[in-house]
């Protein structure tokens, strides 16, 4: 899947989803569970604000010496017996994974959930070269078998599938003939794909983050399936975006401290896999070649840059968990498989504002995430950056739009022009009023019609506070 | 590694950071000032274990307690409470101090077999015995308190299969090596890279609890890839 | 003590009585008032839309208006977050006025945090005989980390039944200009707190941040209006409660 796998007009994307009822409500069942218990958690953390300052100060330190410790982490892993591949962009990082794939004459292969890959069309690239290609995350493969259908979260991205609509597609894509129990499924996917497990020719994975002290990569799982694809294949490739590095493994335990908590209200993964370098000689499991692929794909762009702070970012979800926009349009009113309010902002650094231009504007700047965010990333100030830059800087708001904010502002910048504008506003929306609200039919108008078609609107006083303010004043001066 | 690859790479990320080459030197980053180094440091060892207990019992891990004489009959104890079967066990050390293979020869064979895992017999070997066991038998490393895991390195004599294939893991963990936090955890993992750099196992796995997913409609599933029964043995 | 008082454009055209109940809380409690007739509007509009440049205007003349108050108090939560902490941002490449604004910033409070953490007075010896909920606006609560002045001041209101709403620090769904270009998103975020404020039990909502209230107004009544709920909610700004007696 590309980073952007619907491209229909953001308003048509909202629309679809706003008429899907189970769709959205099972996203807010999953943030109203992840926000109770990611907040019983947090509450037993009385050191958590001092968690997360210091969690965003390392990424910082990172970031900011980001050449310094990947060659380190290359040098690393190098040393532990990996192969080190840096790739620019997605062309780059296909072309390494399918040479591997060549030389190893590879047919089938396993996926753990690896949210770069999607950012790679990874699958894409493998299919096109005639390789199976299993995901073994349950909801990905969920989503895998209904013909690719789109992730709703980064985290739990096949939330919007009903238990019944799975059986149904487990019973026409794979035979499946059980009841739409949640156990039996899950049981039916364990048994499929453990057999895959075993024959597949490569294993790939993300990583959570990389050790540069020590060339590790780790990935964080609950089902085992990073866990299998890392230890079963003879080949492991594992693909990393470039900025996920921490200095040692003392910063495992900062990030780990708080990923688990955001993400899903657990304290702890079930599984956290520290991986360094291949299988030593001798060992009879895990792969015997073990590649790690770095990724940049845009973000030598970001970095260093007014945006650079969304690097911090571990793909936690906890933002979206908390976002009440995200709440009510689901992962696919934002198009791209980054969705929520990282999505917003990172999903524009990556594909530009003309592709995604947008994305900045499903905020209301609210700043939970940023509250929520366990590295501190000021979103909602990033996303105000966005708006800048599309409407002030590159002018790719509509023309009409600009110019109304331009009268506006002329406006609402003098005392005079204010006054008389909105006495004349406050007898033309009279007209157009009933009983001191605006009239149901001007929801056909322009800019009011939309508040109009949801919510009651009070007219414009005549007699506007500064006019009751001068009364008030005047009859306190003859007393 | 390509050498032309990865310095066409690096410069781009110097030259985004607004320099022309790779510092030579960083200042580590100073994690004394955060939070997690004196958190618990006024618990007994005593109470460290009871906090692993008592989240085992909140996450809902079976655990049970033993001493070093009764090591072997709990872990025979558990098997057969797990319903017996296919059992692999680890060549480690551990399996040879507490001599396993002696007391696993005298279990009737219709309750359990048992297979132990050593490289030496080969990847095919191996994995064919894990991958249809019931019971997989490891001797983790370490254990962290704060959210009951362990630490379960891998290597010749106990591969990443032994406690990943089986639907059972039974980990046996000596309770003076849990510690209060990751924090100490990694510490000691520090250690052993720096004593020993390519000596440092090729997979080190965090384990708390049986493998599960909440992908369907957020039920709690318990047992996807990995096993769906663990118990730690904790040995005082 | 001498205050200017930021009556927020929204208040100025639609809701006056907001503002004179403020004037009234402040002049009781001891405040020598100056409503300075000039202001018009903080320019946060325009900020939250990108239009930053069409938001000088506003910004300078607000600016100008107040740069010699001693105190300035805003009866709008999101106009004192602007004014605090965006106007330096927007003047950065104009070194003159960003020592201007530096002045208004510094001085510029939120109602209930002035009248808390300034005056130092959490009781003004007011009465309101009804079921209360709060909706803690955003900006107030977590930008600006105004969280227990309005809380204590309700405490000591005589006669008040305070009660709690689900997510009553969880946006409206005004977002400035997002409730006008996102109207769909902003009706379902609205009508989720709406049904927050009509499941607390409460018969009042009130709040510091007008623009939210006009949402949630808007809202309330459409909603009674259209039967989905069953009895009418008033909207009141905190000042209003502080004024009653």
């Amino acid at each position: 899947m590309a980073i952007l796998y619907d491209q229909r007009p953001f308003k048509t994307r909202v629309a679809d989803v706003l008429a899907n009822d189970f769709k959205v409500k099972a996203i807010q069942k999953a943030q109203d569970v992840f926000y109770a218990k990611r907040k019983a958690l947090v509450d037993q953390v009385p050191e958590w604000e001092e968690f997360r300052d210091e969690a965003a100060e390392l990424r910082d330190h990172v970031l900011s010496n980001l050449d310094y410790y990947l060659n380190q982490f290359a040098e690393n892993a190098t040393k532990a017996g990996a192969k080190v591949h840096f790739a620019r962009d997605a062309k780059e990082a296909n072309d390494y994974v399918l040479q591997v794939v060549r030389e190893k004459n590879a047919k089938m292969v396993v996926k753990g959930k690896t949210m770069v890959s999607e950012e790679i069309s990874l699958n894409e690239a493998l299919m096109n070269a005639g390789v199976e290609v299993n995901e073994t995350d349950l909801a990905e493969f969920i989503l895998q078998t209904a013909d690719w259908n789109p992730p709703s979260h980064i985290v739990v991205p096949a939330l919007h599938f009903a238990r019944e609509r799975i059986r149904e597609t487990f019973h026409d894509k794979l035979g499946y003939e059980g009841t739409e129990d949640p156990e039996e499924m899950t049981r039916f996917v364990r048994k499929r794909i453990r057999d895959r497990f075993l024959k597949a020719d490569i294993g790939f994975t993300g990583c959570n983050f990389a050790v540069a002290e020590t060339g590790t990569i780790t990935i964080v799982s609950n089902e085992g399936n990073g866990r299998m694809s890392s230890s079963m294949p003879k080949t492991m490739i594992c693909l990393m975006g470039m900025e996920r590095i921490v200095p040692d493994f003392a910063g495992l335990d900062v990030m780990m401290e708080l990923l688990i908590r955001s993400s899903v209200g657990a304290k702890i993964s079930n599984y956290f896999s520290m991986i360094t370098g291949p299988a030593k000689a001798g060992e009879a499991d895990g792969p015997e070649e073990l590649h790690i692929v770095i990724i940049d794909n845009g973000r030598s762009n970001i970095l260093g840059g007014e945006f650079n702070s969304m690097l911090r970012c571990i793909r936690c979800g906890a933002c979206m968990n908390i976002c009440p926009v995200y709440r009510h349009i689901t992962g696919h009113a934002y198009g791209s498989i980054y969705p929520g309010p990282m999505g917003a902002v990172l999903t524009p650094l990556l594909v530009g504002y003309e592709k995604a231009g947008d994305l900045p504007y499903a905020s209301t700047l609210c700043g939970e995430c940023w509250e929520h965010c366990p590295v501190k990333i000021p979103l909602h100030e990033l996303l105000l950056k966005h708006r800048v830059n599309i409407a002030d800087k590159a002018h790719l708001r509509p023309a009409a739009e600009e110019a109304i904010f331009k009268t506006v502002a002329t406006v609402f910048s003098n005392s005079f022009l204010f006054d008389y504008g909105t006495k004349l506003g406050a007898i033309g929306m009279k007209l157009m009023s009933k009983n001191g609200q605006m009239a149901d039919w001007t929801k056909l108008l322009p800019v009011v019609g939309g508040w109009v078609k949801a919510k009651d609107m009070n007219t414009l006083k005549l007699k506007k506070f500064r006019d009751v303010y001068a009364e008030y004043e005047a009859s306190k001066k003859r007393k | 590694m390509d050498d032309v690859n990865r310095k066409t790479f690096l410069s781009r990320v110097s030259h985004a950071l607004g320099r022309k080459e790779i510092p030579t030197f960083v200042a580590p980053y100073p994690y004394e000032k955060g939070p997690q180094e004196t958190m618990y440091s006024d618990l007994s060892h005593e109470q460290v274990v009871d906090m692993f207990k008592a989240e085992c019992e909140k996450v809902g891990t079976k655990y049970v307690t033993t001493d070093e004489a009764h090591v072997v009959e709990t872990i025979l104890k558990e098997i057969e409470e797990r319903g017996g079967g296919k059992v692999i066990y680890p060549s480690c050390e551990e399996s040879k101090h507490y001599q396993l293979e002696e007391a696993f020869a005298k279990v009737d064979s219709s309750k359990a077999t048992f297979f132990e895992w050593d490289g030496a017999k080969g990847r095919q070997a191996n994995i064919d015995e894990a991958k249809v066991a019931e019971i997989g038998i490891t001797f983790p490393i370490l254990g962290i308190a704060e959210t009951a895991t362990v630490i379960q390195p891998s290597d010749q004599t106990s591969g990443r299969s032994v406690g990943l294939l089986p639907l059972c893991h039974i980990a046996v963990i000596h309770t003076n090596t849990i510690v209060p936090r990751m924090t100490q955890s990694m510490a000691a993992l520090k250690k052993v890279y720096q004593d020993n750099p390519e000596g440092f196992p090729s997979n080190v796995v965090h384990i708390s609890g049986p493998s599960n997913t909440a992908d369907i409609e957020l039920v709690r599933v318990v047992g996807v890839h990995g096993p769906i029964n663990v118990t730690f043995i904790l040995v005082d | 003590m001498k205050i200017h008082l930021f009556s927020q454009c929204l208040i100025d055209m639609f809701y006056p009585h907001v503002g004179m109940a403020g004037v009234q809380v402040l002049e009781r409690l001891g405040c020598d008032l100056t409503v300075p007739k000039k202001q018009v509007c903080c320019g946060q509009m325009f900020v939250n839309s990108g239009y930053n440049d069409a938001a000088k205007g506003a910004i300078k003349n607000t600016i100008e208006v107040f740069e010699d108050a001693e105190y300035i108090v805003s009866m709008s939560g999101s106009c004192a977050f602007a004014i605090r902490d965006e106007y330096r941002h927007i003047l950065a490449d104009e070194p003159e006025w960003l020592a201007r604004a530096a002045k208004v910033s510094e001085r510029i409070y939120e109602f209930t945090e002035f009248i808390v953490n300034v005056l130092g007075v959490t009781d003004v010896g007011a009465t309101f005989n009804d079921k209360v909920t709060y909706h803690k606006s955003c900006h107030v609560t977590r930008l600006m980390g105004i969280k227990e002045p309005p809380m204590k001041l309700l405490e000591n209101i005589k006669g008040l039944e305070y009660l709690p709403m689900n997510r009553a620090e969880g946006c409206c769904g005004f977002g400035g200009t997002f409730t006008v270009k996102q109207p769909e998103i902003s009706a379902v975020m609205t009508r989720e707190k709406a049904m927050n404020i009509y499941n607390s039990g409460a018969n009042v909502v009130a709040g510091s941040d007008q623009a939210c209230l006009m949402n949630i107004e808007g809202m309330l009544d459409r909603l009674y209006k259209d039967g989905e709920i069953d009895r009418r909610i008033k909207v009141m700004h905190i000042a209003e409660l502080l004024n009653s007696r």
